[in-house]
Order: C-alpha cells, then structure tokens, then sequence
C-alpha cells in the first residue's frame, strides 16, 4: 500500500508514545469511579500494550510479537464480555456503576 | 513507488513520518478525553477515536491486519458493547462519577501522579539512553507486508495457543451468560410459589 | 502324679466361669449365670480336693525329678518329693540362654527366664483348699444373697475372675507369678468394692483400696529387684535353695532392706499398719465380697507372701521383728477402734485388721505353722461372720447400725445360732478353732527367739488385744441378738432363706472343727498343719532354730491367761450390753477425748489427708494455676496476637476495588524502577544492545 521503505519515527519514539497511553489508561483506572469508563481505560491500557508489541516486533524482525497482538485482541474482547457483564450484575446489586459502592469485602 | 514521495524534505516532514506524529498525537489525545470526559457516552465516543488513531499507526507501521482486526473488534464490536450497556443501564443520566475531590482522594491522585511521573520519566530516560537512531530489522517491509509472515507461525507453532483462545471466548461467553441471568429462584417472593 | 498335670484346670475353670458370665451373663439368664459361677467353683475345689490335694498331702508325689509335663522338687533336701512344678509356658525370657557363661559374672547372673507355672507344695495346697470351698460356699451364698440385684451376672463374673487371679496367687510358681495374682485380685477387690457404682461411697472406696495398695505394690516390686538382682532368679524352685544356702547373706542390710520391701507389699494387701486403712472403707462393697475377699482370702495374700518367703524373711531377723511389733501393734489398734464402732461391718473390718495382725505377729516370731492356722480357722469363723452380718442387713432391709438391732435372737434362729458358734471361736471359747490358732500365736510368742522383754512385751500386747476381741465381739453379740427390739419403724426382720443358711451352717462346723486341724502339743503331737508345711519351711533359718515351744508350767499358764482373756471380754460385754446397762455411756462421757479418738479411727485417716492429700491437691492447684495462667496464657497470647495483627491489617483491606488496583500499581512501577536501576537497568541494555548490535 505504502512504498516499503518509507522513513518512520524511531522505535524509541513510539515506545515512549505506548508508555504515555498507558499511564493515561492507568491514571483513568485509579481516579474514575464510572465502571464503564474503568473499562474503558483498562481497554486502552491493552491498547498502547499493543503498540509496544507492534514497534518491537518491527524492531527484532520477529512475527511473534505482531501475534501476540492478536492474542491480546482476543483476550480483550472476552474481558470486555466479562467485565461488561461484571457491570451490569453490579448495577442490579446497588442500583449504580459507582466502584466505591462495590465494597462488601471491606476487612 | 518511492518518486511518489518528494525528495528532499526534512525528516520530519516526510509524509509517514508526519502521519505518525499526527495520529500519535490524536490517540493521546483522545485518551486524555477519555479519562476526563464526564459523560459515558462521550468516553466511549472518544474511545473510538482513540482506536482509529491506533489503527492508522498501525497502518503506517505496515501491519495492515492488524490495523484492520483493531477497527473490527475494538471500534466496531467492542464500542458497540460499551454503548450497548450504557443504554442498557442508563449510567447517562445518573449524577456524574468523575474524579470527585476528598482528603483520601487528594492522596490517591498524588500519589497515583507520582507513582506514574516517575514510571514515565525511567522508561523514557531508558528509551532516550537507547537512542533514537535504531534502525529496523533486517526483515525486509515487504515480507512484513504479507500475511502469511503473521499467520505461518499462527497456524504452525502457536496452534494450540490459537484453539485455547476460542475456548476462553467460549468460556467468557458461558461466564457472562450466567451472572447475568437473573435468578427467579432467589428473588421470587416465596408466596408467587 | 497324672492329676497334678491337670493342675491348670484349677484356676482356668474359675476363668471360664468369668468369660462366660462376664461376656454372655446380660443373656444368660439370673439361673445359668448362678449355675456357672457356682458350677466352675464346685469343679474347681473337687478338683483341688482330689486331683491335687490327694498326692501332696499324702506324701506320694514320688522321687525328685521331671515326671512328664510335672516337675517333682525337694525342697526340704530330705531326698523325699516334696513340691510340685508345672510349666504351661515360658513367659519372659531375656538374657544369655541357659548354659552359657553370663558377660557380666556375678555368682547368680544368669538369663532371666520367668515361666508361666504353678508350684504346688503342702503350703499351696492349703491355700487352694481354703479358696476354692469357702469361695465355693460364698458363691452359693451370694447367688441367694444378691438374686434382687441388677448386676447379678457383673458380680459373679467379677467374683469368679477374682478366685481364678487368687489362684495364680498361691499357686504361682514364682515371684513374677504371685504378682501377676496380686494385681489381679487388687483389680477385682476395686471393682467389687465399687460394684454398687451408681453410689457416692462404693467406687472412692474401691479408689481407696487401690490406691492405697499401689503402696505395698511398689514395695513388692522394689524387693522383687532386688531378688532378681542378688539371687538371680525368682523361681521358688531356685530361689529358695539359693537363699537357704547363701552363707553371707544372713542378717546383713541387704537381706533386711529386701525383707521389709516385701513385708511393705504385704502391708498393703494385708492392711497392716501404716496401710491399714483401706480395709475399713472397703465394707462399701457387697457383704459377700466382704466375707471373701476382705476377710477369708485376699487379705491374707500377705500372711501368703511371708511364709512364701521365710527364707528371705529369716534371713533378717530384724525384719521378722518388724514385722511382729507392726503386726501385733495393728492388732490391738484396729482391735481399740472396734471397741465403740456401730457399723456391723466395720466392728467386723477391724477385727478382720487385728486378727491379721496376729497372723502378722506369728510369722514375724517365726510361728509360720501358727499364722497359716490362724490364717484358716480365721476364714472359717470370719467368712462366718461377714455371712451371718449379710443375713441380718437381709432380714432387716440392708440395716447395719447395730443401735437399730437387739432382740434377733427369736427372729432369726438360725443366724443367732452360727453367729454365736462365730463369735465363740473368735474371742477364743475353749475347743473352738480360734482358740486353738490364737493360742498357739500367743505361745510362739513367748517362745520367740527374741529377748525375753520384747517377747513378753509381744506376748502382753496380745493378750490384751485377746481381751479386746472377746469384748468387742461379745458386744457386737449381744448387741445385735439379745435384749429389747431397737429396729426402725417398718422393718420386719425375717430369717434367710436355706441357700444362705447352708453355707452358713457348714462354715459353723469348720468354725468348731477347724481346730483339729493343729491340735496343741498338750493333746496330742500329729499335727496335721505343721506337717504339711513342714517342707516350706526353712528349718536352718535363724528364727527356727532357736524357737522353744513353751513347756510345762508355763504352757499351763499361757493357756489359762487365754481363757481369762476370753472370760473377762465376755463378762464385760454381758454386764453392759446384756442388761441393758448405762456404764458405756458414763464412760464416754467420762472419757469423750479417749471415746472421739476412737470412734475417730486414731485420726489416721485425718493425718494421712494433712501429710499426704492436701500437699499433693496443693501441687495439683499449682500445677494447675501452672497450665491456666503460664500454658494456657502463651495459648492465648498467641490468638490475642493474631487477633491484633487481624485488627491493623484489616485497614489495608478496604473493599475498595481501586485502593487495590493502586497497590498493583505501585508494585508493578516500583518493580519496573528496580529493574531500570542499576544492575536491572545494564542488564536490560544489554539485552537491547545485544538484540540491536
């Protein structure tokens, strides 16, 4: 599609770009408490995983890495099932997606 | 092909080079929109911005199947699913659940900014001490083009790996399929019997 | 010589009659269970009688040397048989085998080898005759006796197991043996002590009894070591030869620490003092067990034990003197303390006590053919006795005060009638049996090869308690038979049915004839009992050979300070029991400190709470302060601590899903920096630089 040898940003670069992604997504995990969105995050967590993978794979010539991206799309796609599924379950419990609510095991 | 491209240009400048900025840019963007939108369905439809983003990168990268499955599951089934339990939920019109302000949750945001500055700033300085100069495989693009480099050791060593993943998704499904059913049993009133 | 190899039946029928009642009495049935145990009892004494008995009274065991499965022995070193051994098995065997030079030396070192046999001589076959017949008569007694009760069949398998274990006693061929026996009927005497369980009294007693005999036990055992230790052996048969030719063992610490070890364990079953005390107590037990167990036949394991083992004991004369004065200072103790008891059992306990320790007396004096007479003509009268007082309580509804009795004597004829022929021989009536074995105990006595103080100082002390026994016998006597009704209101006294009276009237008999058995030198010299165990007897001991039989004036003398024991306890008792007079009662009040003492059982019972139970309760409560503040406080400090460690470490528990998810976090950032540090991060370069370069 694209001419083969066309100059790229640095695996650097992109590595740095996957880091930024997921701290975003982890700082989305840790402050929000809409389970949704928690969901959300976590999906774009996995997200910038992917990119790392992809940039390495690129890096070391290796198919593999690539593959594991479509792995990882797959066990994304069955959390996204599950966790979705832990939402609504939770939303009948206490009538909201509020995480703070979800606190029975509290010691 | 490559008279497609004007010679000449700065690095930068080189159309690839500037797409990936570009779409880089847009998906942290987007991701910021995600963590700090208030509204549900607004974090979703950033979302799916956020995974096209991704998707070109990878497009530029020239992992076209992949760029592809990415569009498919995660902006197509995956939002839908989202969106799906929004409506089905109605979180959009409950009060809103952003990041509220608190003692316990000043410390958690500080701390949670602190923990990630400081992954940042090692994974970077490690990356910056590997320098940017580090030229690709010797894996030509053109191999890396074609579909059978992914798939060959899909189908051949990582088979049994392969099979598993329809098996969990199985499972998953089963999973969700029984908390979510709601149980007569239990909240039927014991006189409806 | 074939009977004696049928010599095991004589115990293992007993046994028989245990396993059957005590495994299959609950369906038996009250009759079967009273056929059986009566039936092996039966089987057992004409067995004795006649398998046994016959030969080795009659002195035809034949020459020395094995006779088939039967050992021929002679002890006596006449070259005339004289003892019977009878190996079943070998039991214990440990050590170099026979033959072989022992590693260690030693005159007698040599392999421990200890059979399960009897030993049956003149002595043995005494024993057997008096258990096996009185047990027999006790069983057709008790079989009337306690046909109400509900553990009919628990009493008779306990009563049969403990004649079986009685027989192993006597007829034991060793040390070891006569242990095995010993525990055995100490066993069944708690059991049948506590047999009426579901009472607060019987099973303390039976504790009592037991615990009290672990004394004695521990004496038997320590002196059985030391047996084995010097003699090697604890085999009547190699023993006693041993002992008997041991030329420097005589008279040395040795001899005398063994001695009293042995007579510590008599004490305890025999209940002399300072052990005495049990006995008292153990009446809690059916009156049938009283008569057999507690007067006619366990008690005197003790008497058994001493004339087992004269030998030994004469090897000590200091020893057999201890055991004169501590038999005869328990005879006029117990006899004291029965003067002003009101128990029918217990006037009959502690004369049971005293007349031990005449027996006592005698076979410290050396009188050994006197204190096996005594021992049978007393389980004659005392058997009697226990028989006729269970009568009374039967025909007046279990009473035992004899302040709630009197006038009996038309009621109850024919228990009036033993009782009396009972109570004669006991306090000595001329011509009874009592009077012919308590006189002779009197007279070795006097002839005793100690001083001449010591001897008549033995000799006073026993006259005196004869005085005592005639009295307090006399009262119970009278008491209980003559005078006016004293019976609570309600009770209609009866007479026994025949099934007790039989056995009643049979041991009546032997009461009055008993005497025959060893008549005194002034009637005639065939002396049936001296005869027989003439063999047991060490003749060379230093006790024997200086024994002179008293003579002439002063046998005449003996003899007439006797009847006037007997004369002057009789007439006391019938001037003031008889008619009914007040001088007891003025002289209690007179003497209240010397009457509490009394009726106070000396207090021992008392002393022995403040010197023995209140320290061992006190180290218990310390002992068990110990365990509840020390043991069980490490215990809890443990669950106190947990528990704290609980009630911080819940707090890091929030339930919060994203308190955890910032630990995950933290962790996983604070493992990436270590890694990114120092040795993590130049290895993790390398890795980049080794995949780039």
């Amino acid at each position: 599609m694209f001419p083969a040898e066309l100059p790229l940003l640095p695996a650097p670069a992109m590595l740095t770009l996957a880091l930024a992604l997921f701290c975003v997504g982890a700082c989305g995990v840790l402050l929000r408490r809409n389970a949704i969105i928690v969901f959300a995050c976590i999906e774009m967590m996995m997200n910038s995983a992917n990119l790392a993978f992809v940039t390495m794979a690129d890096v070391w010539g290796q198919a593999e890495g690539r593959l594991f991206v479509f792995f990882i799309i797959i066990v994304a796609a069955a959390e996204a099932a599950v966790g979705l599924g832990i939402v609504i379950a939770l939303h009948r419990l206490h009538g909201s997606v509020d995480l703070d609510r979800a606190s029975l095991m509290r010691g | 092909m490559s008279d497609f491209i004007p010679q000449g240009l700065p690095y930068l400048l080189q159309p690839t080079v500037l797409f990936q900025v570009l779409f880089g840019l847009l998906a942290l963007g987007s991701a910021l929109a995600v963590v700090t939108r208030r509204n549900p369905v607004a974090a979703v439809a950033w979302l799916v911005v956020h995974f096209v983003a991704t998707a070109a990168l990878y497009l530029l990268m020239n992992a076209q199947f992949l760029a592809m499955v990415q569009v498919l599951v995660y902006a197509g089934a995956i939002i839908v699913l989202f969106l799906f339990v929004i409506m089905l939920l109605q979180v959009d019109q409950q009060p809103s659940l952003g990041a509220e302000s608190g003692a316990g949750r000043k410390v958690l945001v500080i701390a949670a900014s602190l923990a990630f500055v400081g992954l940042f700033i090692s994974m970077a300085s490690c990356a910056c001490r590997m320098g940017f100069d580090i030229p690709s495989s010797g894996v030509p693009a053109s191999t890396r083009d074609t579909i059978q480099w992914l798939v060959r050791p899909l189908f051949e060593e990582h088979l049994v790996a392969f099979e598993l993943s329809s098996i969990l998704l199985v499972a998953a499904m089963a999973g969700v399929l029984v908390f979510t059913t709601r149980r007569q049993a239990v909240t039927a009133e014991p006189g409806d019997a | 010589m074939s009977g004696l190899s049928w010599l095991w039946l004589v115990p293992a029928l007993p046994f028989v009659g245990f396993l059957l009642n005590g495994l299959l009495g609950r369906r038996l049935g009250r009759g079967m269970v009273r056929a059986v145990a009566c039936g092996v009892m039966l089987a057992a004494a004409l067995v004795t009688s006649f398998l046994v008995a016959l030969p080795i009274l009659g002195g035809n065991l034949g020459d020395p040397g094995e006779h088939g499965s039967v050992t021929v022995h002679d002890m006596n070193r006449d070259g005339v048989g004289d003892a019977a051994e009878i190996v079943l098995w070998q039991w214990i065997e440990a050590g170099a085998k026979q033959g072989q030079a022992p590693a260690g030396g030693g005159q007698f070192l040599s392999a421990l080898s200890i059979p399960f046999g009897f030993h049956v001589d003149g002595l043995t076959v005494v024993m057997m005759l008096v258990i096996t017949w009185i047990g027999f008569l006790i069983h057709v007694y008790a079989s009337s006796y306690m046909w109400d009760d509900d553990g009919y069949w628990r009493f008779f398998a306990y009563l049969n197991l403990f004649v079986s274990m009685m027989l192993i006693l006597v007829m034991g061929s060793s040390f070891v043996m006569m242990f095995v026996g010993w525990e055995g009927v100490g066993l069944c005497s708690y059991l049948l002590i506590g047999f009426y369980f579901k009472q607060e009294v019987p099973p303390t007693a039976g504790m009592k009894a037991f615990l009290v005999n672990r004394v004695g036990d521990f004496g038997f055992l320590l002196g059985m070591l030391l047996l084995m230790l010097t003699f090697g052996s604890l085999r009547y048969s190699e023993l006693i030869p041993r002992v008997e030719a041991a030329g420097g063992y005589v008279g040395t610490n040795l001899a005398l620490l063994t001695a009293l070890l042995l007579f510590v364990g008599a004490c305890g079953k025999s209940a002399q003092l300072p052990l005495h005390v049990w006995l008292p107590d153990a009446m809690a037990g059916p009156t049938p067990v009283s008569a057999l167990i507690h007067a006619a036949t366990m008690v005197t394991a003790g008497v058994y034990l001493v004339i087992r083992g004269n030998a030994i004991f004469q090897a000590s004369p200091t020893a057999s003197l201890v055991i004169a004065v501590v038999g005869v200072a328990t005879a006029l103790l117990a006899a004291t303390i029965a003067l002003v008891q009101n128990d029918l059992k217990k006037i009959l306990a502690y004369s049971t006590v005293s007349q031990l320790g005449y027996m006592f007396l005698a076979v410290g004096t050396g009188a050994y053919v006197a204190g096996l007479f005594h021992l049978v003509t007393h389980a004659f009268f005392k058997a009697l006795l226990f028989l006729g007082a269970g009568s009374v309580s039967h025909g007046l509804h279990g009473e035992l005060d004899i302040r709630k009795m009197g006038g009996l004597k038309k009621v109850m004829p024919h228990t009036h009638r033993v009782m009396l022929v009972a109570t004669l021989a006991i306090a000595g009536f001329p011509g009874l049996s009592g009077f012919f074995s308590k006189d002779e105990i009197l007279a070795s006595a006097v002839g005793s090869a100690f001083g001449p103080s010591v001897v008549w100082a033995l000799w006073g002390a026993g006259i005196l308690t004869a005085v005592l026994t005639s009295f307090y016998m006399f009262r119970l006597y009278f008491r209980t038979f003559s005078g006016e009704p004293r019976w609570s209101d309600g009770v209609h006294a009866h007479e026994s049915p025949w099934l007790m009276l039989g056995p009643l009237y049979v041991l009546a008999f032997l009461s009055v004839v008993g005497g025959f058995l060893n008549l005194p030198h002034y009637i005639t010299h065939t002396r049936f009992l001296e005869a027989v165990i003439s063999p047991c007897l060490c003749h060379a001991g230093a006790l024997l050979t200086e024994f002179h039989v008293p003579h002439g004036l002063l046998e005449a003398a003996l003899v007439a300070a006797a009847v006037g024991a007997f004369a002057l306890g009789l007439f006391l008792a019938w001037s003031w029991y008889a008619k009914g007079s007040e001088t007891p009662q003025r002289l209690a009040e007179r003497h209240s400190t010397i009457h509490g003492l009394l009726s106070g059982k000396w207090r021992i019972d008392e002393i022995y709470a403040a010197l023995f139970v209140e320290p061992f309760r006190r180290l218990c409560d310390w002992a068990s302060s110990f365990d509840r503040w020390v043991v069980d406080g490490l215990v809890e400090l443990t669950g106190i601590g947990t528990t704290l460690a609980g009630e911080i470490f819940r707090h890091v528990s929030s339930g919060r899903v994203r308190t955890y998810a910032l630990a995950v976090f933290i962790g996983a950032v604070g493992l990436t920096l270590w890694l990114m540090s120092g040795r993590g991060i130049s290895q993790l370069l390398g890795y980049f630089t080794a995949a780039i370069g």
